[in-house]
C-alpha cells in the first residue's frame, strides 16, 4: 500500500506542466484519484466537508443497477434456453448470459471512457465520473444480440454528440445513454426492433424450437395483438426485453437504494409512475381498442417505463433542476411514454423518446419554477414600498 | 461584409486580392459554415453525391453571373427597387438552369425536384448581390461568386460524401463498401440518409472549423 | 419554550422563536422569515454579548471588550467557555490543551470561521475557537470503502447505520472539484425561499440583474456554508456568494 503510494509521488511530477508526459495528465489524475482520495486541504469557506464525493455518488447508483444487470445476465439465459428447448440451471443460464452482456459491459466503457479521457486532456480537466453510470446504462438498455461494433459506435456517437459538443458532463441536454439507445433504433432499426433481436441467438434461428416467438409482451400489444403474459411473470422478469429492464423487483431495489440514499430523485420517479397510470386510466375509459383497455398496473410493468423511470428521467442532469420542475416533469413524462406507446405502432417503447423529448423541455419547465420565485420576490418588493 | 474593397489603380486579373475573393470562401468566410447561410438545400440535397454536385454547380453558376450582371448594372439601379431587380435576374437565371437541367439530366433534375427552383430564395445569393456586387466591378464580382458558389459547393460534397457512403455505402452511385463487410455484419446507417444527420454533420464541420481557427468563435 | 426571563422581561422589543438545525440560527435565515430584505433596505443586528457591552457603555460608561468565547473541535482536551479580551491571541488558550498532529486553528466555527495559526488572534466578531484535524493525507479507495466512520449528510456511506455517533471531521476535501451534476440537494439545507443553484450559477455568470431577481440580498456567505459542506461538487460556495455581494456593492456604488 505504502509503496504503491511512494510510486506515485515519484511518478507524480512527470505528469505535472512541464513534465516528460504531460500530455497525459488527466488520465494519471484519474487514476491517482481512482487509488487514493486527493490529500487537499480547505483553506476557507467551510473548514470541513461532506465524506460524499462525486465518485461515491456514481457507485452508489452502480450498486442500485446490480440487481437489475445481475437478474438480466441470468434471463438471456434463461431466455435462450427456453428458445431452444432445454432446461438448464440456474448457474448455467447465468454463465451463458453473463458471457454474452460482460463484452457489451466492456465495449461501453472502453469506447466511452476512451473518448472522456480525450476530450479531458485536451480540455484541461479532470476526468468526470459520469461516465461511470452512462457506460453502464447503455449495455443494459440494448437487446442481447446487438454487434458489439454497432455498440461501439452507439456510444462513441452518444459520448461525442449527446455529451461532449455541449461542453461535458454537466451540460449534456440529454441523456448520454438514450442518445446511444437512440442512435441505433433510428440508425440500424433491424437491430432495435421485431421480435427476434430480444433473445440471444434467436436473429441466426440454429436450434430453435417450432413456434417459439420471442416477442415481448410490448412488442405484440404494439402490433395489436392481445398479449396474455401473466402479471407475475412481467413482474418478476422471466419475459424477453432489454437486458436490464424485464425484471420490475430488480429495478424497484434499486429504485429503494437510490431514494433511500438521497441520490435518485423521488420526485421524478414518484410522478413519473402517476403519470402513465394517469394517462393508462383515460386510455381505459375510452377504450377504443384492446390495447387501451389494459390495466395501469400491467402498462407498467411492460418494457422499460419502469427502468427509464429509475435510472433514466431521473439523471439529474438532463432532468428537470428544481424540485418543483421535477413533479412537472415527471408527469407530463409519464403521460408521453404511455401515449407514444399506445398510439405509435412504429415505437413500442414509448419510454425512450418520451424521456429524450422531456429532456428537451425541462429547461422550459425550470425557467417557469425560477420566474416564480422571481415574482414572488418582486410581488414583496412592491408590497414593502406600499 | 468588410472586404469592399474599392480597387483604384490597374491590377492584374488574377491579383492577390482577386484571389482572396476565390479563396476566401472556402475557409474563413465559408458560405455555409461561417456565415450559416443556405443551410436548407444544405441539408436537404445531400443525401447522395451526385445530386450534391449538381447543385453545387448550378449554386455557383447563378452566384457567379447574377454577380455579374449586378455588378454591371449597379451604377443604374435606383436603391429604392434594387432588391426587386436582383431578384428578376436570380429568377432568370434559376430558369435558365432549371431548363438545362431538365434537358440534360432529367433523372437528376427529378431528385433536385423544387431546390432548384429555391436557389431563388437562397440567401447566399442575395447575400452576395447586397454586400458585395452593388459595391465592386463586374470581375472581382463574378470572382467573388464563383468563390461563394465553390465554398458552398465544398461543404456540400463533403456532407454528401459522408452520408453517401455511410447511409448507402456508395459514392456517386458506385458500391465502394465491398460485400464481404455486409456478410461480417456491416450494415448501412440508416440515420445518415435521415436529414436530422445532415444537420450534425453540417455541425462537425462547424465544429472543427472553429477548434481550428478560434478567430471564428462568436462571443 | 424555556427562554430566559433577561429576553421576557425587556421591554419595547418584539421577540420572535426560532426552533429547528443549523442555519436555523443564522441571522440571514432569520431575517428572511420574520421581514425578507428588498432591495435597498438596511437591516442591523447586534449580538447578545455585543448588547451587553453597549449596555455597560451607557449603564457605567465603561467599555468592556471582554467577551465569553468557546473552545471546541475534536482536537481540544477539554472543550470549554472561557473569558477573553478582545481580538486576543488564542495561544493562551490552546497551549497544554490540544492533541498532538497537524491541527488546524480556525477563528469562529468550522463552518464560517477564518483559519489561523496556533499563535494567531481571535476574530473581532468571532466567539469561538475551533480545534480539528487537517486532513492532508492521501486514502486508499476511500470512496469506495463501506464508511462506517465517515459522515455524510447523504446516506450514502454506513455510516447511517450508527445515529447519534460522534465523528472525528478533518479540512480534507475528501475528493475533487467537479461540475455541477447532483441537483435538488441544496435545497434541503438551506431553509428560505432562494434557488440556490440558479443564485450560484447567476453569480458565476456575473449576471447582476439576475443576481438581484434571484434574492442575493437577502442572502450571506454563512447562509450558504452548509449548501457547501454537502456540496458533491467540491466548490467554494461561500466564495462566490461573496463574490456576487462584492460585484453588487459595486454595481451599485
Amino acid at each position: 500500500m505504502k509503496a504503491l503510494r511512494n510510486y506515485l509521488d515519484k511518478i507524480k511530477p512527470n505528469f505535472e506542466k512541464g513534465g516528460k508526459y504531460e500530455k497525459l495528465q488527466s488520465t494519471f489524475d484519474a487514476i491517482e484519484t481512482f487509488l487514493y482520495v486527493p490529500k487537499k486541504v480547505t483553506f476557507k469557506g467551510s473548514h470541513i466537508r461532506d465524506s460524499i464525493d462525486m465518485k461515491r455518488t456514481m457507485s452508489v447508483v452502480l450498486i442500485a443497477l446490480m440487481p437489475a444487470l445481475l437478474f438480466g445476465m441470468w434471463n438471456v439465459g434463461y431466455q435462450h434456453s427456453l428458445s431452444i428447448g432445454e432446461t438448464n440451471g440456474i448457474f448455467d443460464n447465468f454463465l451463458f448470459g453473463a458471457i454474452k452482456v460482460i463484452p457489451l459491459i466492456a465495449v461501453s466503457y472502453i469506447v466511452g471512457l476512451g473518448i472522456e479521457f480525450i476530450f479531458a486532456q485536451y480540455r484541461g480537466h479532470e476526468v468526470n465520473e459520469g461516465f461511470l453510470v452512462s457506460g453502464m446504462l447503455i449495455p443494459m438498455i440494448m437487446p442481447i444480440d446487438v454487434p458489439l461494433w454497432m455498440l461501439a459506435v452507439a456510444t462513441a456517437f452518444a459520448v461525442i454528440f449527446g455529451k461532449e459538443v455541449f461542453g461535458g458532463t454537466g451540460m449534456n441536454v440529454f441523456n448520454p445513454a438514450l442518445i446511444a439507445r437512440a442512435f441505433i433504433f433510428f440508425a440500424y432499426p433491424a437491430q432495435m426492433s421485431g421480435d427476434k433481436i430480444w433473445i440471444a441467438g434467436l436473429t441466426e434461428g440454429k436450434g430453435v424450437v417450432d413456434g417459439f416467438s420471442g416477442a415481448t409482451p410490448l412488442g405484440n400489444w404494439g402490433q395489436n395483438i392481445a398479449d396474455h403474459t401473466s402479471f407475475m411473470d412481467m413482474f418478476l422478469g422471466f419475459i424477453p426485453g432489454s437486458i436490464g429492464e424485464t425484471s420490475k423487483l430488480a429495478i424497484l431495489i434499486g429504485a429503494g437504494i437510490l431514494i433511500f440514499t438521497g441520490i435518485g430523485s423521488w420526485r421524478i420517479m414518484l410522478s413519473t409512475i402517476l403519470g402513465g397510470v394517469f394517462m393508462t386510466l383515460i386510455f381505459n375509459m375510452f377504450a377504443a381498442n384492446e390495447y387501451m383497455k389494459v390495466d395501469p398496473l400491467t402498462q407498467l410493468v411492460m418494457g422499460g417505463f419502469l427502468f427509464g423511470a429509475v435510472f433514466m428521467a431521473t439523471d439529474p442532469v438532463s432532468a428537470s433542476q428544481t424540485n418543483k420542475g421535477k413533479y412537472i416533469y415527471g408527469f407530463i413524462l409519464g403521460i408521453f411514454a404511455i401515449m407514444i406507446r399506445v398510439f405509435n405502432p412504429a415505437y413500442p417503447e414509448g419510454m425512450m423518446l418520451a424521456i429524450l423529448l422531456m429532456n428537451t423541455f425541462a429547461p422550459l419547465i425550470d425557467y417557469y419554477i425560477v420566474e416564480a420565485n422571481i415574482n414572488r420576490r418582486l410581488k414583496r418588493a412592491k408590497k414593502a414600498v406600499n | 461584409m468588410s472586404d469592399n474593397i474599392s480597387v483604384k489603380k490597374r491590377e492584374s486579373l488574377f491579383s492577390a486580392q482577386n484571389l482572396k475573393l476565390l479563396k476566401g470562401p472556402f475557409n474563413d468566410n465559408n458560405p455555409i459554415t461561417v456565415q450559416v447561410l443556405g443551410i436548407c438545400s444544405a441539408l436537404a440535397v445531400t443525401v447522395q453525391m451526385k445530386p450534391a454536385i449538381v447543385m453545387a454547380l448550378s449554386v455557383m453558376i447563378v452566384t457567379a453571373f447574377s454577380n455579374l450582371i449586378i455588378s454591371i448594372m449597379r451604377n443604374g439601379i435606383p436603391p429604392s427597387i434594387r432588391i426587386i431587380v436582383q431578384l428578376v435576374v436570380i429568377a432568370a437565371l434559376v430558369i435558365i438552369v432549371d431548363q438545362l437541367l431538365k434537358a440534360f439530366v432529367y433523372d437528376v433534375s427529378k431528385k433536385l425536384s423544387v431546390f432548384v427552383g429555391l436557389i431563388i430564395t437562397n440567401c447566399i445569393l442575395m447575400g452576395r448581390l447586397e454586400a458585395f456586387a452593388m459595391a465592386n466591378k463586374p470581375w472581382q464580382s463574378f470572382l467573388d461568386g464563383i468563390g461563394n458558389g465553390l465554398g458552398y459547393g465544398l461543404i456540400l460534397v463533403v456532407v454528401s460524401f459522408f452520408r453517401e457512403l455511410l447511409g448507402y455505402g456508395k459514392i456517386l452511385g458506385m458500391q465502394v463498401i465491398p460485400d464481404s463487410f455486409y456478410q461480417a455484419g456491416y450494415v448501412n446507417n440508416g440515420m445518415m440518409i435521415l436529414p436530422p444527420m445532415a444537420l450534425i454533420t453540417v455541425g462537425t464541420i462547424i465544429w472543427i472549423q472553429r477548434s481550428k481557427n478560434r478567430d471564428l468563435i462568436e462571443k | 419554550m424555556n427562554t430566559s426571563k433577561v429576553f421576557t422581561n425587556s421591554k419595547n422589543v418584539v421577540i420572535n422563536y426560532f426552533t429547528g438545525p443549523h442555519p436555523a440560527g443564522n441571522v440571514g435565515v432569520q431575517i428572511h422569515h420574520i421581514d425578507p430584505i428588498n432591495k435597498g433596505d438596511i437591516v442591523w443586528y447586534v449580538n447578545p454579548q455585543d448588547v451587553l457591552l453597549i449596555g455597560k457603555l451607557f449603564y457605567e460608561g465603561k467599555y468592556d471588550a471582554s467577551k465569553i468565547i468557546a473552545l471546541s473541535g475534536s482536537e481540544l482536551l477539554h472543550a470549554k467557555y472561557a473569558k477573553a479580551i478582545g481580538n486576543t491571541c488564542i495561544s493562551a488558550f490552546v497551549k497544554d490543551n490540544v492533541k498532538s498532529g497537524n491541527l488546524r486553528y480556525i477563528s469562529g466555527n468550522a463552518l464560517t470561521g477564518s483559519k489561523i495559526s496556533g499563535k494567531g488572534y481571535l476574530g473581532f466578531y468571532d466567539h469561538q475557537i475551533t480545534v480539528i484535524p487537517e486532513g492532508d493525507f492521501h486514502e486508499f479507495f476511500g470512496w469506495a470503502l463501506p464508511g462506517l466512520d465517515k459522515f455524510s449528510f447523504s446516506k450514502s456511506y454506513f455510516s447511517w447505520l450508527t445515529p447519534g455517533k460522534k465523528y472525528k471531521l478533518d479540512t480534507n476535501y475528501h475528493g475533487g472539484e467537479r461540475a455541477y451534476v447532483i441537483t435538488g440537494e441544496y435545497e434541503k439545507v438551506l431553509p428560505m425561499d432562494i434557488m440556490p443553484m440558479q443564485l450560484i450559477k447567476a453569480i458565476l455568470a456575473e449576471d447582476i440583474d439576475m443576481m438581484e431577481k434571484l434574492g442575493i440580498y437577502e442572502v450571506d456567505e454563512e447562509d450558504f456554508a452548509l449548501v457547501e459542506f454537502i456540496d458533491t461538487s467540491k466548490t467554494e460556495i461561500q466564495s462566490i456568494i461573496r463574490k456576487g455581494l462584492d460585484l453588487i456593492r459595486k454595481e451599485m456604488s
